[in-house]
């Protein structure tokens, strides 16, 4: 990786960092960047982070003993370190919402999920420019854009298991 | 262990477990929780529901 690259990646996580606030400030309907948990919420919150930290451990692990052994992985050198932290963040996210902590008390779940669809598809949209371009596998090894392919997958995977834990909620709202 | 005397308590109050979780401040997944004995809930949120439905922390903590 060269200075130019780097320094790009600083510049896209630094414009990544204000898109997040903006996000949430838009998605909390008190405007907060805060989003408010109740204590039972709290706590599940935790062990999803725990969860996810020895998820990204092992993963990062795992990797790594591949390489000792002179196992090519088919990923470039920044997507081989993306991998482990994306799996992380879907076992938080995936522990989080099972264990109903996932949205806040003063989150919108509207705007949340309009939201989460739109990153969905401009993640496919860069991911499908990339595959068209050439871009996406470059002599044999997968390039950096697989991460939005990953990441749009990633938001699809937690669509999915947020509608069947809605639908379960009702159901449970019902017998109330 | 199920709190059937939170629930009794609520339901004489006229309240879904919606209602209780607004006046309480916390969600309503964490109320039905509670009353499925599926979530043991700190002294403060055991206060702050007893003040909401006008009972003791006897009455409805205590078996």
């Amino acid at each position: 990786m060269n200075n130019s690259q780097g320094s790009a990646i600083v510049l896209g996580l630094f414009i990544g960092i204000l898109i997040v606030i903006v996000l949430i400030k838009t998605w909390n309907k008190d405007g907060r960047l805060k989003t408010q948990y109740d204590e039972m919420q709290e706590k599940a919150r935790g062990l999803a982070y725990k969860y996810a930290f020895w998820t990204i451990v092992f993963v990062e692990a795992v990797m790594i003993v591949l390489m000792s052994f002179g196992i090519k992985l088919p990923f470039d050198n920044i997507t081989v370190h993306i991998i482990p932290i994306l799996i992380g963040t879907l076992v938080q996210a995936s522990y989080s919402l099972w264990h109903n902590a996932y949205a806040g008390l003063n989150t919108n779940m509207k705007r949340f999920g309009i939201i989460s669809i739109v990153i969905a598809g401009v993640n496919f949209l860069v991911a499908l420019i990339a595959i068209f371009d050439g871009r996406m596998i470059v002599n044999g090894i997968f390039e950096f854009p697989l991460t939005n392919l990953i990441c749009g997958f990633l938001f699809v995977i937690i669509g999915i298991e947020s509608v069947i834990k809605n639908h379960l909620d009702n159901k449970d709202r019902e017998e109330d | 262990m199920k709190n059937l005397k939170m629930k009794a308590a609520r339901a004489a109050k006229d309240l879904s477990q919606e209602d209780l979780a607004k006046i309480c401040g916390v969600s309503r997944q964490t109320i039905s929780a509670i009353e499925k004995g599926d979530y043991n809930p700190t002294i403060k949120l055991c206060i702050v529901i007893c003040k909401a439905l006008e009972k003791t922390l006897d009455e409805l903590f205590w078996e």
